[in-house]
């Protein structure tokens, strides 16, 4: 019974066939777009260097917005390239009736689209801009370096947690929130999303899925503001009254406890609501995979 | 076995197929033949687990095929009308998904291909219509499936190519496997299936081999029209009627005619045959 549902040996052949899959489908896409900060670095190099004589590739702040927008669209537009093919009568119906179970072809699914396409993708755009910044003496910085080791990544600097050394255990705090660790969950769960939109919407997955998720954040929203205005009035109209430029951490922690505990556990409190927000993705993935008819 | 009881499916409120019961036995060519919109593609789906039935159920060797249990699905294979054109050549796309099918055999693959006259090492997506349905149906026979559900299998396929599918249906399907073909062009198939299923808007009209069709019916083939014969049409050089046969003679069966026949007469035929319900 337990083959009906798990087989190693068969999802293993099933995830090779579904990587080659995926190697087919966006292959290339994937080259293009992780060697894209490459590829501009040389063209704007090539440009720099014959009308003035001098190499200057990408400079700093354009090289971070290339690499946050091609891993959006790459993240983004992924999951209807790849399994999109599914609400599609013809090959959708291949899918559903290959002898392996539908656990296997959802984990081999999951396991691509939020592991696979972005692992593949970052370690090739941030080696390809590790090497232009060890070739390239104009590069500065490397993203990798700039995002996992860079002070300039850290807002609060020196100078104002030494002004607001009281403060400093929020701050310690709030600092976490600019881990780049913190953001996996983030990636898994946009990858989730638009590959829960591929397998619901028949066209324009992409569009409709953003255009879903606008609404439904345009409802949570709604629904949020309301209840945080009334419950929160109160306190602020307490904050209201005090002299802000007089009041301490430990004054703010027992006059508002509730607000300073969020304030304590933000990393937490993103990572919770990240990984419940997931699981909710992965089991409606799941449901529309085992229910999926033509 | 295939048993199908009090199967109902309904699109919306269009409803499809209602209270059909029939048993489908090991080892035969079933023709499935209907009007179009009596649901022949909606069975075949329901059979290969596509959809989930309203109401009855259907029992395939003791699975539910709604279930697509993996062990289920490698014993059948669903031969759609229509088929994806893959980006690979397709003995590429043979070996990658045939894996998934325990008896799969990848030199039968070559060899039907080889009986179709299509080459192996084309790309899928640079194959015309016609030479991607004789991949497909290599493929389908090459996986040595107990169960082979085909829904119009020789649309798009030339003169010669509904021979060479006739010859390879009947050369390398094994003996114990049921095949349930989806058809129109009854001509193609005239030598090929049997029993023969007429499917009506929520009935089964017919289901009977060709040795029962004719030891109740009479095909006729002559120039003068019988008063007494239950369908009859104009052919070149005289008619073709169809008389209830009350003398045991032994006659061809024209699908055409039978068909036109069970429609002319459903009451009577189901009378007649005793509509085998499940």
């Amino acid at each position: 019974m337990e083959t009906e549902v798990f087989n190693l040996n068969r999802f293993w052949r099933y995830f090779k066939s579904d990587f080659d899959a995926f190697i087919s489908r966006y292959g290339i896409t994937l080259l293009v777009m992780s060697t894209l900060g490459l590829s501009l670095d040389l063209i704007l190099g090539l440009f720099s260097l014959t009308s003035t004589g001098t190499w200057q590739g990408l400079i700093g702040p354009m090289r971070g917005a290339l690499f946050f927008g091609t891993s959006a669209m790459v993240l983004i537009g992924s999951p209807a390239k790849l399994y999109g093919y599914l609400t599609d009568k013809k090959e959708g119906s291949a899918f559903l009736l290959l002898p392996v179970s539908t656990f296997e072809k959802y984990i081999s699914m999951i396991l691509i689209t939020c592991i696979v396409v972005p692992l593949m993708f970052f370690m090739i755009y941030f080696g390809l801009d590790v090497m232009v910044c060890m070739i390239d003496p104009t590069c500065g910085t490397s993203l990798f370096s700039f995002i996992f080791y860079s002070d300039d990544f850290n807002l609060f600097n020196d100078e104002t947690a030494m002004a607001m050394t009281e403060w400093n255990e929020f701050i310690e705090h709030f600092k976490v929130l600019l881990n780049p660790a913190l953001y996996i969950d983030d990636i898994i769960g946009t990858s989730l999303m638009f590959l829960l939109g591929a397998l619901i919407f028949k066209t324009s997955k992409t569009g409709k899925t953003l255009g879903c998720i606008i609404l439904i954040s345009i409802a949570i929203q709604i629904v949020i503001t309301p209840i945080l205005a009334i419950t929160g009035l109160s306190a602020i109209r307490d904050l209201g009254s005090m002299d802000l430029s007089q009041l301490t951490a430990e004054q703010f922690k027992t006059s508002f406890p509730f607000y300073s505990w969020v304030g304590l556990h933000l990393g937490l409190i993103d990572t919770l609501s990240d990984m419940f927000v997931n699981c909710l993705l992965l089991f409606f993935v799941w449901f529309r995979v085992k229910r999926i008819k033509h | 076995m295939i048993k199908i009881k009090d199967l109902a499916f309904s699109y919306g409120d269009l409803e499809v197929l209602k209270e059909i019961s029939m048993k489908l036995e090991e080892g035969r060519i079933y023709g499935l033949l209907g009007e179009n919109g009596v649901g022949k593609t909606t069975l075949l789906t329901l059979l290969a687990g596509l959809k989930k039935t309203n109401y009855g159920s259907i029992d395939i060797d003791g699975f539910n095929p709604y279930e697509r249990k993996p062990s289920f699905l490698s014993e059948i294979y669903y031969l759609s009308d229509e088929v994806p054109a893959i980006k690979m050549t397709a003995i590429a796309f043979a070996s990658d998904r045939g894996q998934f099918w325990t008896n799969f055999d990848l030199k039968k693959f070559r060899e039907i291909m080889n009986l179709f006259e299509n080459d192996v090492e084309m790309r899928m997506d640079r194959m015309s219509y016609g030479q991607l349905k004789k991949t497909y149906i290599s493929f389908a026979l090459a996986c040595n499936t107990k169960y082979l559900f085909m829904d119009e299998p020789t649309n798009g396929l030339d003169i010669p190519s509904k021979a060479q599918f006739r010859k390879a249906v009947l050369k390398f399907t094994s003996e114990h496997s049921t095949l349930l073909i989806s058809t129109h062009q009854v001509r193609d198939l005239e030598a090929l299936i049997d029993p023969i299923i007429i499917l009506d808007h929520r009935d089964v009209l017919l289901n009977a081999s060709l040795s029962e069709i004719t030891e109740k019916l009479y095909f006729d083939y002559s120039t003068t029209v019988d008063p007494d014969a239950l369908y009859s049409e104009l052919i070149p050089g005289g008619c073709i009627q169809v008389l209830k046969n009350d003398t045991g003679m032994e006659s061809k069966v024209n699908i055409e005619a039978l068909f036109n026949t069970v429609h002319k007469h459903k009451e009577l035929i189901k009378d007649m045959f005793n509509n085998k319900k499940a």
